[in-house]
């Protein structure tokens, strides 16, 4: 059964001063089934994160529907938890109050809420930092609470919008296999974006490839690796061939980004 | 615990920061002006009746120190200044809020805190004193009105310096309007209401010792303008180091009180 039914999204925004419109995604289709793991790509300003936010419910398109579970979906729910890029955890809370906060919107009981996530901040491998603010922790640990806040509200489709961006290289290894893991151990359906080719393929069943401006998909790649996938995969030949797919893919993009047709001709 | 053991005759390289250090020169400071100033006085390079000396501003503060019209005086001033400051901070804190969280209000008040922040204060008190007399009434409205106005502004600035991810945090785990104004808005201008409260603390002084010096009958700027005119300049001098030195406990009080709200922040 089909978790998450993205149809004809479309989002058009008005310029502030000129009010000239442009479309950012273009009728953006998808389904994605429970439990399945499915990335997009797509290079910088393609509406990968808008489409996100509209899934996530803060901002409604400008046509096309979402469903969640055959439900339509017009605002944020508990059905939907969204991992934010870094640095969105309050500053002035500790990571226990951060990691309980969606429970608490929604009225469960401070104590209650919190004792409901303590496993969660384990599960992510925090557990003796549940009252450090998010300051005293590092940018990877950040996004460890980030990712047990998101899962406490127990939710059916997990979102993620570029978390490990912000780090560096080695700790943004290691984070990926630990979601995998996490995702293992909670099997919930993941929508996850990253301009990274090898994390998308690492991590998702399906990599989805965006176009630049405006957003459509272009390519639907699955991904036929075994799981459990050790880091060591990323240098077997068909993880390198996967690479070349999608890059190949994104190519055409980022040049008509980077030197469009009219530039070129002058060149 | 391991102790570092370094080749011998190593460099070390040390903290920079003395405290010690700090206090000692600080102290040294302040002790060498006065003895520059009783000795300038002393030697007769000044007359004494445009700048006093220590000795006689020690003097003076003891006989004032152990008179009743000071302490009136001390009353007077700090019960206009306290009053005045924590109505100002609750009056501008609402209108801080209420602006930044309701556009259309801020749309209204914003003309008004503009226009307050680039005329002078003082200008208002020939009107305030129109209406409401030469009382305590005027001046503990004039330190109001100060007061007032660097919190609401310093309020207005936090609530829109929030930054857009912790909101949009709050509307995608389905947070009220109520529980989003709690738990991100004003958390989130604290910082900056606290720099208001600290400006307003000082300005409101400020306001609380002009007004007596325009339309007192007491207080310390009364005090101090009324001992200006008879050439008293030990009591003079002793009131302006009062004040700065209310000036200073004010300050650290709300300095301990920023860091108390703000131990999230490293």
């Amino acid at each position: 059964m089909p978790s998450l039914v993205i149809s004809d999204v479309t989002m058009i925004y008005e310029r502030p001063r000129t009010h000239e419109r442009f479309r950012a995604i273009d009728r953006v289709s998808m389904t994605i089934d429970e439990s399945s793991f499915v990335t997009i790509i797509g290079p910088s300003g393609c509406g990968k994160s808008t489409l996100l936010a509209i899934v996530d419910g803060l901002i409604a398109p400008s046509a096309g529907t979402i469903e969640v579970e055959g439900r339509p979906i017009t605002a944020p729910g508990p059905d939907r938890g969204m991992v934010f890029q870094e640095a969105s955890l309050l500053p002035w809370y500790t990571t226990l109050e951060n990691c309980a906060y969606g429970l608490e919107s929604q009225g469960v009981p401070k104590k209650e809420a919190q004792q409901r996530v303590l496993p969660l901040i384990e599960m992510v491998g925090l557990k003796g930092f549940e009252h450090n603010y998010p300051a005293e922790l590092s940018i990877g640990m950040q996004q460890r609470a980030n990712v047990a806040r998101a899962l406490a509200v127990d939710p059916e489709i997990l979102l993620m919008d570029e978390p490990f961006a912000a780090l560096d290289a080695q700790t943004r290894e290691l984070m990926q296999s630990e979601l995998l893991r996490i995702w293992d151990q909670t099997r919930k359906t993941v929508l996850f974006i990253t301009h990274q080719l090898d994390e998308a393929i690492y991590l998702s069943d399906r990599v989805l490839v965006m176009s630049g401006r405006p957003g459509r998909i272009i390519d639907d790649v699955p991904i036929p690796l075994e799981r459990p996938r050790p880091l060591d995969i990323k240098r077997t030949p068909i993880f390198a061939e996967l690479e070349q797919r999608l890059w190949d893919d994104l190519r055409r993009e980022i040049e008509e980004e980077v030197a469009p047709a009219g530039a070129r001709e002058q060149w | 615990m391991s102790t570092a053991v370094e080749p011998p005759g190593s460099a070390v390289r040390r903290s920079r920061y003395r405290p010690t250090a700090r206090l000692m020169y600080g102290v040294a400071g302040v002790l060498g002006l006065l003895g520059l100033w009783e000795g300038v006085s002393r030697a007769g390079l000044v007359q004494t009746v445009l700048i006093s000396r220590p000795s006689d501003v020690a003097v003076t503060a003891y006989q004032e120190l152990t008179s009743g019209p000071f302490w009136g005086n001390v009353e007077s001033t700090l019960s206009v200044w306290i009053v005045g400051f924590l109505l100002a901070s609750a009056i501008g804190i609402v209108i801080g809020l209420v602006s930044g969280v309701f556009r259309y209000v801020r749309y209204v008040t914003d003309p008004f805190l503009n226009a307050t922040n680039v005329a002078p204060d003082l200008a208002f008190v020939p009107l305030l004193i129109l209406w409401f007399g030469i009382g305590f009434r005027f001046r503990l409205v004039l330190v109001l009105f100060i007061g007032t106005f660097y919190v609401a502004i310093n309020t207005l600035a936090g609530v829109k310096s929030t930054e857009g991810r912790w909101l949009r945090v709050a509307k995608s785990f389905g947070a009220s309007r109520m529980r989003t104004f709690r738990t991100v808005l004003v958390p989130g201008s604290l910082p900056y209401i606290m720099t208001g409260l600290r400006q307003a603390a000082s300005r409101c002084l400020i306001g609380a010792v002009a007004s007596e010096f325009i339309a007192g009958n007491k207080g310390l700027g009364f005090m101090i303008s009324l001992a200006g005119s008879f050439l008293q300049t030990s009591t003079v001098m002793f009131g302006i180091l009062l004040l700065a030195l209310l000036g200073i406990i004010v300050s650290e009080i709300v300095g301990r009180l920023e860091r108390r709200f703000d131990s999230w922040r490293i």
